[in-house]
Parts: structure tokens; C-alpha cells; sequence
């Protein structure tokens, strides 16, 4: 991994050239123009996981200690508790899970463990909130959880097609922004997660979160957790659809959206995964809307763990088990029917930040600056958009813009790692095909619903077949003339669609090991008038 | 012909609730000709099921009353010389949407049909088609032919799609395939 790069603050500055630095609390805080040249410098390659429940959720046992001991040995540098939002959770397991998140912080000081919230988003799917620690960040949550959570507010109407909740979804967001403008919190995000799995995260609902505050709202899972749910039965797995995707269109769904949408593809989301679809009609509008990979961590494949005490006592406030079941009990026999991994173990999603702290990897998420990858399918992505004539030979890289004159070369650089160890499911994963993705950015369409965008198409493919070592890909496009944007997305080439290069809708049974992908975030190249 | 029609309509928010308050109060999905449940807007999405029937027996309209008012549930009933409404009058005009809808056949989801006793297990594409009103079947991800094998799982809904009642299928790595729809979805952030 690039994070095995691991340069001391003080070389960052001296490699930066950085005069003026100024430290805050968490020591990242940097001038504008020093965090730019540090950019192009060393980043701290950081893997995480922002979606992950403990003991705290109605349908999940695990501690936040065991989560945190799982994500570290797995080589996770930062990583999110997010339990469900529940009337139970708002009253008792906030306050609880923190004295937990705040422990495993001190017993793990080299994990970034992040105390967050699976919100029920009013009239959609679930999302992550999270903010930067504090010393009222679980006051923050349990306020926001309390006023704007879907279930917690709205009760069995929260994924309602109603316009008061959509604009409850919208002023939870603006709520977590006004936090941070206020410096109450040194960062706060959302992200969209599953957002397919139902049908009811509508094309207009996702742009009006990142138009509520484009700085909070900033993306989705790309691909879901429970990636093991696909698994068969015969081997110890619940042999649903790959990423418990197994849902149809109800009456809260989104009508516009096709019946494939409701499934996974190569493990990822449909909105992520059509080259043209959803995720690109966004990022054709020129929206900076990020994807991750997570691993929604309920209940382990194969694990010997069984819940602890309090099963059916969850929403019964008189019972000692009120919003939380006793800490797991190790049965010493696998487990069968669990369609989920252990955080770092399938799905990552790595950050380039600028130092190990929260407030980075807030920041490096925020700013785009990550790539996904399930099955340890490569191990380092270091994408390079420059213009030559633009004097920078660095060129930016994920999440970053860059401007060139009209009729200006544009230069891509990939350079990649492939898996070098043996990955989680003791497979030597082998990466066969890159593809580059590039797609115009044009004036948002009116019609907000809109979720295609037909400019969007592979450029270029790479056969990368029997490559070892770091493999170096460079693709040119020549006399730009129009604002575009590039992303990469590579594979081991197992499953395809019929008769095409793109990923196969996942069947029944499916060993997720079986069909890796990698996707990166994109670049955004601007042209002067 | 005439035909006597039949809709309810239930706070359900959900198609499986839907069904699940049908069968508690006894609405003949079963003698039904052809019932399907359809989305309705009212002030947000309603769900109504509309059922065609050969007829109306008065005791099983005697007992639906007894029951749609105990639950609050509405119900139509229209026939060529009978026009009854029970409970909520909003529910009502959802219910004669339905029946509206349901008399052009050409939206909604079936939830009984010409044919479907026979679908058990596994059948054919073509076999699907030749014994049930579902006039075409639709690969997900991977197109069927008429020899394909879909295991129903006994449990088929097939949609109207540009008027045409569409069974859609998604692949199984066996090579085979199963309905799109599933009995029992997984069921996420329960309690349990």
C-alpha cells in the first residue's frame, strides 16, 4: 500500500516547501495554498470502512471494541460506527456507544475510529453521518438523530414519498454544514449508502442533499457491504442476492427506475456501475458526488459469534436490554447464514490524506481523493491528469480539477500496484483489465431526475494480463475542446456481461471472490474561455 | 361478459402488507378471475388491490364488510347492478381508481392470474408462457430463451409493461433463472 509510505509530518512539510504552517488541535490545519502543494506531494494513502454496526443496532452484536480490532488487523487505518437510527438508539445507545468509540481510541491509538450514525434518511434509503471528534460530537449526533432521523421522526412512514420529508432530509444536511460553519464541529459528512438497494433514493432527492450543502452531502456507497450474502448455502453463506440486493419496486420507489437497478453488478451498485447511469449523470453536471465501498458489517461469514443477551427486548424500555443486546458470545462453531465481512477484509476504500488524523480523512473524503477496491484486488491507484502547457508536471489526481486552453493535450497517468499478498480469502487476486472512463461536463438538464448520461463511455481499455510488478498506463486525449471528466474502474476480468466488457448482473449463488472490480473516483478537467 | 370488480385498499405502505391484509380479511384472491395490486397516488403513493370476479356471493360481501370496517380498510365492489363502498371515503375513491385501472389492463402487478396454479416449481420459458396469461418473460442481466428454466419458487407476480403482462427473471449460476420478485426479501434493520 501507498500508506506503508508513511512520512513523518515534518518531512511533509519539508518535501511541501511549506513556509507558513498553521497547527491546529489535530495538527492538518494548513493554508489553502500549502494543503495544494502538499497534494502534489506525498498523501498518506489511508484505508477505511464507514459503515459498520456494533451491539448498538436492532439487528447487528458485535462491540465497537471488536470492530476495531477486526479493522486494525486487516490493515484499516480509520473507520465509522454507524448504527442504526431507532427511537431506542436516540434515547440510551449514543451516550453508551461513545464511552465505547472514546476506549477503543485510547486501547487503538492508531486507528481512527469514528463515532457516526446510520441515519434513516426522511423519504430515502439509509446514509453515513459522521463527525470529526469533539467534545460534543455525541451530543451533535443525538441532536441530529432525535430531529431528522426518518424512524426516529416520521415512524413507519420514513421512506414516504412526501415532499416534508424529502425537505426534512434536505435540512438535517444544512444542520450538520451550519455545525461546522459555527465551529461546533471541526467536520461533518453524509453519504448515501445502498442507494439502489430499494429504488428510493430518487435521482432528485440525491441532488437536492448535495445542493443542501455540497460539502456535507458529498457522495454514496458505490458498492454496498454484506458482500457475502450471495454466498451459497452449501458453503455456509445465505445464498440471497450479492449484497442482500434482493428487493423490487414498492410504492416508495422511485418509478423511473428499471427493474435491474434493484440488483448488484460485479458487486456494485447499479447507480455506480452502468457506465452513463446514474453516478455519471451527476459527475456530467459537474457535481462532485464521490463513491466508497464498505462493509455494512452486521454479522460475519463463517464467524463463531453468536448475539449476546437481549433478543427481543431492543424497543422495550424497561428491559436492561433497551437499545442494545449483551456483548456477542464465541460459540467455537461457524455460524451459518451471514452474509457479511469484517471491516478492511473485502471492501475498502482508500484515502489520500494529507495526515493520520480525523480531520484529514474528513477532509480527503470530502475532496474525492479516494478508490475502491474489493478482494485486495490491487493494492496502490495513483491517477495523474495534467496539461503540459500548464507548467505542472505533478499534474492533480483524484477528486481535483485541472484547466487547460481550448485545443490543449490532456495527459493521463495510472499508475497501479497490484495485489502483491494473498488477499483475505487466501487468493493471489490478478488484475487482467483497466478501463478508462471519460465523460463531457455540461449545464445541469432542468429536469431533475435525469439519470443518464449518453457522452459517458470507456475510452480506452488496457489489457493488463500477466503484468507483475507496478504497472504505468498513460492514455492522451488530444485538442480538447470541452469540459470533461476521467475515472478508471479495473477488474479481474471473470465476469462480464453477455458480449460486453461491463460487469455481469451478479446471479445466485455468487462467491464474491470470485468477481473483483476496482473503481476510482474521477478527475475533472475545465477549459478556459 | 360482465364482470364484477372488487378493490381494497389498506394503509399497507409495503406490496407484501398489502397481501398479508388481504388474506387477514378474507378478500377471494383465490376465486378471483385475475387480481393485481396497484400504486394509487393519493397524498403519497396508496396501495389498492383490485380483484375481477365471476361473481360476488353476498355472504362473502357481508363478511369483507364486516371486516374492511373492523380495520378501517376500504372496499369497492362495483357489478353490473351493484355499487357498494365501505369504510373511508378516501379509500374509496383510491378503490375506484383501481378498478378503473384494473378494467384497461394495462398496469399493475398480478397477483393471481390465468395459469398460475400451474407454475410450480420448475418450468420452462415456454411452458410459462403457453399455460399462463404472462405473455412474455424478461431476462435481467441475461437474456431467456423459450427452453430457459425458471424455478418459480411458487410464488410468481408478473407486471404490466406497456400493456403486456411481463414476468421478469433473474439469473441463477446454475444457468437457470428465478422470479425477480422474491416471497421473502431480506429483511433489513428488523428487530428479531
Amino acid at each position: 500500500m501507498q500508506r506503508h509510505r508513511d512520512l513523518t509530518r515534518r518531512e511533509l512539510i519539508k518535501r511541501a516547501g511549506i513556509a507558513a504552517v498553521v497547527v491546529g488541535s489535530q495538527g492538518s490545519v494548513l493554508s489553502d495554498r500549502a494543503s495544494a502543494q502538499q497534494r502534489r506531494g506525498e498523501l498518506l494513502w489511508l484505508a477505511g470502512d464507514h459503515h459498520t454496526h456494533t451491539q448498538y443496532s436492532v439487528d447487528a452484536r458485535y462491540t465497537v471494541r471488536q470492530h476495531a480490532q477486526q479493522a486494525k488487523s486487516r490493515g484499516i487505518d480509520w473507520l465509522v460506527i454507524t448504527d442504526h437510527g431507532r427511537g431506542a438508539h436516540e434515547k440510551v445507545s449514543i451516550d453508551r456507544t461513545y464511552a465505547d468509540v472514546v476506549a477503543a481510541r485510547a486501547a487503538i491509538p492508531d486507528l481512527l475510529t469514528f463515532q457516526g450514525l446510520e441515519w434513516n434518511i426522511p423519504g430515502a434509503e439509509h446514509g453515513t453521518v459522521f463527525l470529526a471528534p469533539s467534545a460534543r460530537e455525541a451530543e451533535l449526533l443525538h441532536y441530529f438523530e432525535k430531529n431528522f432521523d426518518g424512524v426516529v421522526v416520521f415512524g413507519s412512514r420514513a421512506t414516504a414519498n412526501d415532499p416534508v420529508l424529502e425537505a426534512k432530509a434536505r435540512q438535517g444536511i444544512a444542520w450538520l454544514a451550519s455545525k461546522v460553519q459555527d465551529g461546533t464541529a471541526r467536520g461533518a459528512l453524509f453519504l448515501a449508502n445502498h442507494p439502489a438497494r430499494r429504488g428510493l433514493d430518487s435521482p432528485h432527492e440525491i441532488r437536492g442533499w448535495n445542493d443542501a450543502d455540497p460539502s456535507v452531502a458529498i457522495g454514496m456507497e458505490g458498492a454496498p457491504g454484506h458482500q457475502a450474502a450471495g454466498v451459497a448455502r452449501a458453503s455456509g453463506g445465505p445464498e440471497l442476492a450479492r449484497g442482500f440486493y434482493d428487493f423490487t419496486p414498492q410504492p416508495d420507489s422511485f418509478a423511473g427506475y428499471p427493474p435491474e437497478s434493484y440488483r448488484t453488478f460485479g458487486g456494485f451498485d447499479w447507480m455506480t456501475a452502468k457506465v452513463g447511469g446514474l453516478w455519471d449523470a451527476l459527475l456530467a453536471e459537474g457535481r462532485r458526488w464521490w463513491i466508497t465501498a464498505n462493509s455494512d458489517s452486521h454479522a460475519v461469514f463463517l464467524d463463531t459469534w453468536i448475539r449476546g443477551f437481549g433478543t427481543g427486548s431492543y424497543d422495550d424500555p424497561s428491559s436492561p436490554f433497551y437499545g442494545r443486546y449483551g456483548d456477542p458470545i464465541d460459540t467455537g462453531v461457524p455460524q451459518p447464514g451471514n452474509g457479511d465481512f469484517w471491516p478492511g477484509a473485502y471492501s475498502r476504500t482508500v484515502v489520500g490524506a494529507t495526515a493520520r488524523d480525523y480531520v484529514a480523512v474528513i477532509d480527503a473524503i470530502r475532496a474525492g481523493r479516494m478508490w475502491v477496491a474489493h478482494g485486495g484486488l490491487i493494492e496502490s491507484l495513483d491517477l495523474r491528469v495534467r496539461a503540459p502547457r500548464d507548467g505542472d508536471g505533478g499534474g492533480v489526481t483524484l477528486g481535483e480539477d485541472v484547466a487547460i486552453e481550448r485545443g490543449d493535450d490532456v495527459h493521463l497517468q495510472l499508475r497501479i500496484a497490484p495485489a502483491r499478498t494473498a488477499n483475505a480469502n487466501g487468493d493471489m487476486p490478478r488484475l487482467r483489465r483497466v478501463d478508462v472512463i471519460a465523460g463531457p461536463v455540461g449545464a445541469p438538464s432542468p429536469d431533475r431526475d435525469i439519470m443518464t448520461a449518453p457522452g459517458t463511455a470507456v475510452v480506452r481499455s488496457f489489457d493488463v494480463e500477466g503484468r507483475n510488478g507496478e504497472i504505468t498506463l498513460n492514455h492522451v486525449f488530444r485538442d480538447v475542446r470541452e469540459p470533461f471528466y476521467i475515472r478508471v474502474r479495473g477488474t479481474d476480468g471473470n465476469a462480464h456481461a453477455p458480449g460486453s466488457i461491463e460487469p455481469r448482473l451478479d446471479p445466485v449463488p455468487i462467491d464474491p471472490w470470485s468477481d473483483l472490480w476496482f473503481y476510482s473516483n474521477p478527475i475533472f478537467v475545465a477549459v478556459r474561455r | 361478459m360482465s364482470a364484477a370488480w372488487l378493490a381494497v385498499s389498506t394503509p399497507a405502505t409495503t406490496f407484501a402488507r398489502l397481501e398479508h391484509d388481504l388474506h387477514e380479511t378474507r378478500v377471494p384472491v383465490d376465486a378471483a378471475l385475475f387480481a393485481c395490486t396497484h400504486v394509487v397516488d393519493g397524498r403519497g403513493p396508496r396501495l389498492v388491490a383490485s380483484l375481477r370476479m365471476g361473481r360476488l356471493q353476498p355472504e362473502a360481501i357481508d363478511e369483507l364488510e364486516a371486516k374492511c370496517l373492523e380495520r378501517e380498510f376500504s372496499a369497492v365492489m362495483s357489478a353490473a347492478s351493484l355499487l357498494r363502498e365501505i369504510g373511508p371515503r378516501e379509500g374509496c375513491l383510491w378503490a375506484r381508481t383501481a378498478i378503473e385501472r384494473a378494467r384497461a389492463g394495462r398496469e399493475g402487478r398480478a397477483i393471481r392470474f390465468r395459469g398460475q396454479a400451474a407454475l410450480t416449481g420448475a418450468r420452462s420459458v415456454a411452458e410459462i408462457l403457453e399455460r399462463s396469461e404472462i405473455a412474455r418473460v424478461e431476462g435481467l442481466g441475461e437474456p431467456v430463451e423459450s427452453g430457459s428454466i425458471v424455478i418459480t419458487h411458487d410464488y410468481l407476480r408478473p407486471v404490466f409493461v406497456d400493456g403486456e403482462l411481463v414476468l421478469y427473471v433473474t439469473p441463477l449460476s446454475s444457468g437457470r433463472f428465478q422470479p425477480f420478485e422474491s416471497a421473502a426479501p431480506y429483511r433489513c434493520c428488523e428487530a428479531s
